[in-house]
């Protein structure tokens, strides 16, 4: 073993005799997704270490669900699983990074992973490399650009992943709560063309050209533009791209956000020989994807629109934009081909998953995935950072006593409520707001602080929340039918807790089991207090409305 | 191959250029073997009188895949089909020659297991079900496909398309237990159904929820934007629905779902009900039962759904 191994001190290693028997062990370690992955050899873990400057210690981050923390040891553990060649390694530390980056951004709450990993829509995690490191570590970018597929491409998608998967818990039915899901959740990477007539895409996003960079963007998968591979007028392209980008249906005409338009290597060069460029594109883009009220009536119903604040828009800008602005709009290009191509990969909306921008460290040539030798020195086999994140958890007499601690006698309880999303419909979050208006009458023994945020997930509304909430004897959340809103007020539920502050949980039925789990991930193993309703309960004007109040106020007496 | 260490397998075979980057289990003699026995066919026997690949081909690809033996006769009908079918489940009309205009786009056959499927095989089709999490289930069935074409089906190795999508690693779905869309072809008895399609296009129903013929109009919208309105000749098409929204189109009572669509698109766009009218149009459920969420994904032109 090379000297470099050394570095895995940290880590236990056992040697399963064949592959066999660790793909057992892994399978029964829940570290596998559905596809197969390769056993994690210490050689190997040390040959990806030896690839970056960084100590394997060095914490990138905490990823959620778990709130583990992501080592770079811990990653490097995937990304042997996943097979990735040591000189993609640092293109990985980066892509993590970028996931892992709290920086919000003008529109929204930037990358928002913890939104990622819940949330009820399809998109996967996308990771762009630039051109430049891209040629250097020899990833595909002539053919099946967005498959995902090569010695380098697929490995540095696998990895992140896996990173998702094992260090951050997000699994499907459990935690996570994409409904249909997308194959790119296995693993998405993706490399811009060196012969892109534009500058890279971390140039348009502010970094020098000079450095190389990953880009991590969350998006559903490809929407290829009907093109007929014709090199057609710039206009026509861009108003054939625009319908895709509007389509009904998508988060981005819902709720805005970001969405990635990917051209080839024809048609950006097409489109350069007119005289266009990418921030062209972009902005002609904007103006025509986008629908007049009226289309959208024939699509959507007007509370839907009502929710996502679209009225707003319509009424200053006469019609409804599928983005904020053209800066929403990100170009790569990659593929080649014979004809033109073009695809539109929408984003998450206003949540989250916008795009973020990493530097790389100077990348050097790849070495092969796994040296000549024939010794086998030993598969990691106990590294799940899971485990070593389950024995945090408070004790349930720490808690009990500083609620004691809190409690003024005869003077009425301060309960903080709060609604996840000004949604009227028999959900969770919408109960939240008929609720406050029915506690508000048991003045004798509740004093109501009502707080609603159409967009929790951004970070001020949380903080504000966390602010709140400190003033209060006890904290009533609603939760239900959205796993990214759902996450992040369980987990707020989770540290109110934590904190000593008694929480009860108003569930809509079905997710009170994924609630469990998620507090569980969060290493919160005491139950948490729920009232569970029915989704499909009308809005709450009958005496069903009357149980609900009680059960409340029973759940506040019993804590 | 006998049990060997993994790294010595590994390094004599990962920069073969059959494989497509992501990983693979070794592929061991017994495994091999199991997997041949379970159909009873010899393994060298061709798959099919196009004679690509044979059984202990498409064995050797499972093993790979990580396919158990019990799930291995699904994904060798899902390739027995596409050998037999390249035209409808390719897009390509022989092993090298493209068909159309289309042929270097996003398409990837895709493996719908039947609802009969999913329950004798006891399958995950709850949430993410076109990423299925469960080791050796739905994924490793659309793996061992993905797999055998890139080894034995020379056309789709050579010619790749400009972009593919991500399910070109692994594309396959397995319908829900026991909810069916209100639709003829869906309860015509198949164990494995086949076509070339793009990748999977989520759309979010939840502002015209509980009412179908808004529902419909964002669908029949998203088949218009796909094939961008050109009457080509019919195509297959995939329709995923979560149970929430099978539900919300059952309880209307409002007939087959593709009159529906196709009533929808001439709401939308005159005449263009006959788009959605010459779709093979195969509408499954799946997914979790959260929200209103469809996928749906077409195919080239002269692609069409084959069933064993």
């Amino acid at each position: 073993m090379s000297s470099s191994a050394n570095k895995l001190s940290g880590l236990k290693a056992s040697v399963p005799r064949t592959y066999s028997e660790w793909y057992s062990a892994a399978s029964a370690a829940h570290w596998l997704d559905g596809l197969p992955v390769y056993p994690a050899e210490e050689e190997q873990v040390a040959r990806l270490l030896n690839a970056t400057d960084r100590a394997p210690g060095e914490v990138l981050g905490v990823v959620p669900p778990a709130l583990a923390t992501a080592t770079v040891g811990a990653v490097a553990v995937q990304a042997a699983m996943a097979g990735c060649p040591p000189a993609a390694f640092p293109v990985v530390l980066a892509a993590v990074r970028a996931m892992l980056d709290e920086t919000t951004d003008v529109v929204g709450p930037g990358f928002n992973l913890e939104g990622i990993q819940a949330t009820a829509c399809s998109c996967a995690p996308m990771v762009i490399v630039s051109p430049n490191a891209a040629l250097q570590l020899g990833m595909e970018y002539r053919c099946a650009a967005l498959a995902s597929e090569g010695a380098v491409n697929a490995p540095i998608g696998r990895t992140v992943r896996l990173v998702m998967w094992n260090i951050g818990g997000g699994r499907p039915g459990e935690t996570d709560m994409s409904v249909i899901g997308n194959p790119g959740k296995y693993g998405w990477s993706v490399a811009e063309h060196p012969l892109s007539p534009w500058e890279p895409l971390h140039v348009s996003r502010g970094l020098p050209r000079i450095m190389d960079a990953v880009t991590m963007f969350a998006c559903d998968s490809p929407h290829e533009v009907a093109l007929g591979h014709e090199i057609r007028s710039p206009l026509e392209v861009v108003t054939r791209i625009a319908n895709t980008v509007c389509q009904a249906g998508s988060l981005n005409m819902y709720w805005g956000g970001q969405a990635l338009i990917v051209l080839n290597l024809n048609l950006a060069r097409a489109f350069a020989a007119e005289g266009w460029g990418r921030s062209d594109i972009a902005g002609c883009l904007y103006e025509l994807a986008r629908r007049t009220p009226a289309e959208c009536n024939d699509f959507y119903d007007a509370k839907m629109m009502q929710f996502f604040d679209r009225p707003a828009w319509s009424s200053m800008l006469r019609t409804v934009p599928a983005v904020f602005g053209p800066r929403d709009l990100h170009i790569v290009v990659t593929g080649e081909g014979e004809g033109a191509a073009a695809a539109v990969c929408p984003g998450w909306g206003a949540a989250g998953g916008h795009a973020m921008t990493v530097p790389l460290p100077s990348v050097r040539k790849p070495e092969p995935f796994l040296g000549q030798s024939e010794e086998v020195s030993g598969y990691i086999a106990d590294a799940d950072p899971l485990l070593s994140n389950v024995a945090a958890d408070d004790a349930l007499g720490v808690r009990s006593s500083i609620r004691k601690a809190r409690r003024r006698p005869g003077v009425p309880l301060r309960v903080l409520l709060f609604g996840n999303y000004a949604q009227a419909d028999g959900s969770a979050g919408g109960v939240m707001q008929w609720l406050e208006r029915h506690l508000r009458m048991q003045s004798s023994v509740i004093d109501v602080t009502w707080y609603s945020s159409q967009v929790p997930t951004r970070r001020e509304p949380v903080e504000s929340l966390q602010r709140l909430a400190t003033l209060c004897d006890a904290v009533v959340l609603g939760v239900g039918l959205s796993g990214s809103r759902s996450w992040k007020i369980a987990i707020d539920a989770v540290q109110f807790e934590k904190s000593g502050l008694p929480t009860v949980l108003v569930v809509t039925r079905g997710y009170e089991e994924y609630i469990g789990n998620l507090a569980r991930a969060a290493a919160f193993t005491d139950a948490l207090s729920m009232v569970v309703i029915e989704p499909t309960d009308p809005p709450l004007e009958t005496g069903h409305s009357l149980k609900l109040v009680e059960a409340i106020l029973s759940a506040l007496q019993g804590i | 191959m006998t049990e060997i260490q993994f790294s010595s397998w590994l390094t004599s075979y990962l920069r073969s250029p059959v494989l497509d980057g992501w990983p693979v289990r070794p592929a061991t003699l017994v495994e091999v073997d199991s997997l041949v026995a379970v159909l009873g066919l010899a393994g060298e026997e061709p798959i099919s009188a196009a004679g690509t690949g044979t059984v202990r081909d498409a064995a050797v690809c499972a093993a790979m895949a990580g396919c158990p033996p019990a799930l291995f006769p699904l994904a060798f009908s899902a390739i027995k089909l596409i050998v037999e079918h390249p035209k409808e489940t390719l897009g390509i009309t022989d092993a090298r020659s493209p068909a159309g205009t289309e042929s270097a786009a996003a398409y990837h056959p895709v493996t719908v297991l039947s609802s009969d499927s999913t329950r004798a095989n006891n399958l995950w089709t709850g949430y993410g079900a076109l990423s299925s999490p469960v080791p050796g289930e739905t994924s490793s069935v659309g793996r061992t496909v993905s797999l055998f074409l890139h080894r034995s089906v020379s056309g789709y190795r050579d010619r790749p398309p400009v972009f593919g999508h991500p399910g070109r690693a692994a594309y396959a779905v397995a319908s829900h237990q026991t909810l069916s869309m209100a639709e003829l072809r869906s309860r015509v008895p198949y164990r494995v159904a086949c076509a070339a399609v793009g990748g999977p296009r989520a759309l979010y129903l939840g502002g015209a929820a509980g009412q179908p013929s808004l529902m419909a109009r964002i669908i029949a919208n998203g088949f218009l934007t796909a094939t961008c309105g050109v009457p080509l000749a019919p195509r297959a098409a995939l329709l995923i629905v979560n149970p929430t929204t099978a539900h919300d189109f059952n309880a209307a009572g409002s007939g087959p779902l593709q009159t529906l669509l196709a009533d929808a698109a001439r709401y939308l766009e005159e005449d263009s009900q006959e788009l959605i009218a010459a779709l093979d149009l195969l509408p499954i459920v799946a997914g979790g039962a959260s929200q209103t969420w469809i996928a749906f994904a077409v195919g080239p032109p002269g692609s069409a759904w084959v069933f064993d």
